[in-house]
């Protein structure tokens, strides 16, 4: 049987329902950090959105309608889901209840009995098979699913003797059905600490998420074009995300995941945080129970956000820039973004032997591997010249 | 009469930037010239914090204890208090939720610790409650 399915994202599925009942069937305040909603998020080299929208694919779903907030219409996760074959429509705050009813509309007239909607505002791994029968045996128009903490957004619509995908109508707690209750693994992400906890679940395999990379050490996933400091240690279990770079000195430790385009200078250590794509930590520093989004930062304990404008502390790896360069800054943008002393140091060692110099009195020894290697007793003195060899 | 120097509070502004610090570097000149400086600054303003405030936290910390005196932060606010942490310079500070204890914490040897009477204290009590006649006298030896 065919169903389909149909997130929403931003506001509320339900607008014209009272407060109260929005807020404990559909949670009506989206979590958004950073001005985007969470699931725009990237966690373990993926947006969530795109995470969500492929266990709805496992499950066998199909079509997929996005509904999204006219605000977030020009996000780089919305013009890149086209490749998940997601329909994407976009409406304004106050019309997405009226746009969610016109593509289960368009998903009934592709053939689908039943349809799912979904708020994106929650990781939730559902049985989906299991729900359906759920909601069949009920015989009811509209089936919500919660779990153990209350509900989760989600909804299965689909008359079988009617035969019309409609969205819940006005009603009060009171009219509820009996719901379907959630046993699998879910995440609402309401807070930055839901966030921090859905990477360390999937860090430790808890959950469906699997990290974008290779597991390079058991727990320690690394993406191939990641360029790290022989120096610098990750402990398990971390993530490292495609073209990160991790300087001498840095400790990355405590289920940290660094999403791709990060630099983590000279000395910084990094302990249960989510360091978010193109962001810049400064020499020495040491991030602990945070979520970092370039010049932004949440502390998780706390509940606060700071915003350090000292782009020596963090930043932004990719600063845009305010209008296209001029033809003679185009050749020395490369230079002047790095450090000019590397870009130096690094043009001279070119000519420069790559074995010290060497002193006339200094002697050079060297063993035969196959004879055993002499004790402190027997080492050669500096005159000794049969001892030398090569 | 008290031996040391009075406790001065300074009061830091919203953004302790670039721009701020030069201003507020003047303003302590004449404390980092006295004689064992006690010095509170109250944080409750501070929302914005970069690495000059940073360093001339350090500089003033630097200054004071060269001069054998004491700085104290009070009433961090979470942002500050965020910045102090990711750049590990907290920890060179002594952090109280209150000026007033920060100001208090200067008479005490010991944060948090508690009064101890002084050894004179201790012998005019002891003095009270012993007549001298009995000590001089002298009571009966008591079986251990």
């Amino acid at each position: 049987m065919q169903v389909g399915a149909v997130l929403v994202l931003g506001g509320c599925i339900g607008n014209d329902i009272c407060e109260s009942s929005a807020r404990k069937y559909f949670p009506e305040a989206m979590a958004s950090f950073f001005g985007a909603p969470v699931a725009m998020l990237d966690l373990l080299g993926e947006p969530i959105l795109c995470r969500i929208i492929e266990n709805l694919r496992k499950s066998g779903i199909g079509p997929i309608f996005l509904i999204t907030d006219d605000a977030f219409a020009n996000h780089a996760v919305v013009r890149d889901i086209s490749r998940w074959h997601v329909h994407v429509r976009t409406a304004p705050g106050e019309a997405l209840r009226t746009t969610t009813q016109a593509a289960l509309k368009t998903c009934r007239e592709s053939g689908a009995r039943t349809a799912l909607v979904l708020q994106a505002a929650a990781y939730v791994e559902l049985e989906v098979a299991e729900m359906l029968w759920f909601h069949r045996a009920s015989g009811q128009a509209v089936t919500f699913a919660r779990d153990n903490s209350g509900p989760l957004g989600i909804a299965m619509v689909g008359n079988e003797s009617t035969g019309q995908l409609m969205l819940p109508e006005r009603r009060t707690p009171q009219s509820i059905p009996v719901e379907y209750v959630h046993r699998q693994y879910a995440n609402r992400l309401s807070t930055p600490g839901d966030l921090r906890r859905l990477a360390q679940d999937a860090l430790l395999q808890r959950c469906g998420i699997r990290p974008n990379g290779s597991e390079v050490r058991p727990g320690v996933w690394v993406a191939p074009s990641a360029r790290l400091h022989p120096r610098a240690r990750v402990v398990n279990p971390s993530y490292i995300g495609a073209h990160t770079r991790l300087r001498s000195g840095v400790v990355i430790t405590r289920g940290t995941n660094i999403e791709h385009h990060c630099e983590v200078d000279r000395g910084c250590v990094v302990e249960n945080a989510t360091i978010l794509p193109h962001t810049y930590l400064g020499s020495s520093l040491d991030i602990a129970h945070s979520i970092v989004n370039r010049n932004a930062m949440i502390d998780v304990r706390r509940a606060v956000q700071v915003e350090i404008s000292d782009r020596s502390l963090i930043g932004s790896t990719s600063p845009l820039p305010r209008c296209a360069p001029r033809p003679s800054e185009v050749r020395s943008l490369p230079f002047m973004s790095h450090s000019p002393r590397r870009t130096l140091r690094d043009a001279f060692s070119a000519f420069l032997p790559k074995t010290p110099f060497l002193s006339p009195a200094s002697v050079r020894f060297s063993y035969n591997t196959s004879e055993a290697k002499p004790g402190l007793g027997e080492l050669p003195r500096a005159g000794d010249s049969s001892a030398v060899r090569g | 009469m008290n031996p040391y120097s009075p406790v001065v509070v300074k009061t830091l502004t919203a953004r302790l930037d670039r721009n701020q610090v030069a201003a507020f570097r003047r303003g302590m000149q004449e404390v980092l010239r006295m004689d064992q400086p006690r010095v509170v600054f109250d944080f409750c303003s501070v929302t914005h914090l970069d690495s000059a405030g940073i360093d001339f936290l350090l500089n003033c910390l630097s200054a004071i204890v060269r001069r054998d005196g004491e700085l104290k932060l009070a009433a961090v606010s979470p942002q500050a208090a965020t910045v102090l942490e990711i750049t590990r310079v907290g920890r060179f500070f002594e952090i109280f939720p209150t000026v007033e204890d920060a100001v208090r914490s200067f008479d005490t040897f010991l944060p948090n610790a508690p009064s101890f009477p002084e050894p004179w204290d201790l012998f005019r009590a002891a003095s009270d409650n012993h007549s001298p006649s009995e000590d001089l006298t002298g009571s009966a030896p008591q079986q251990i």
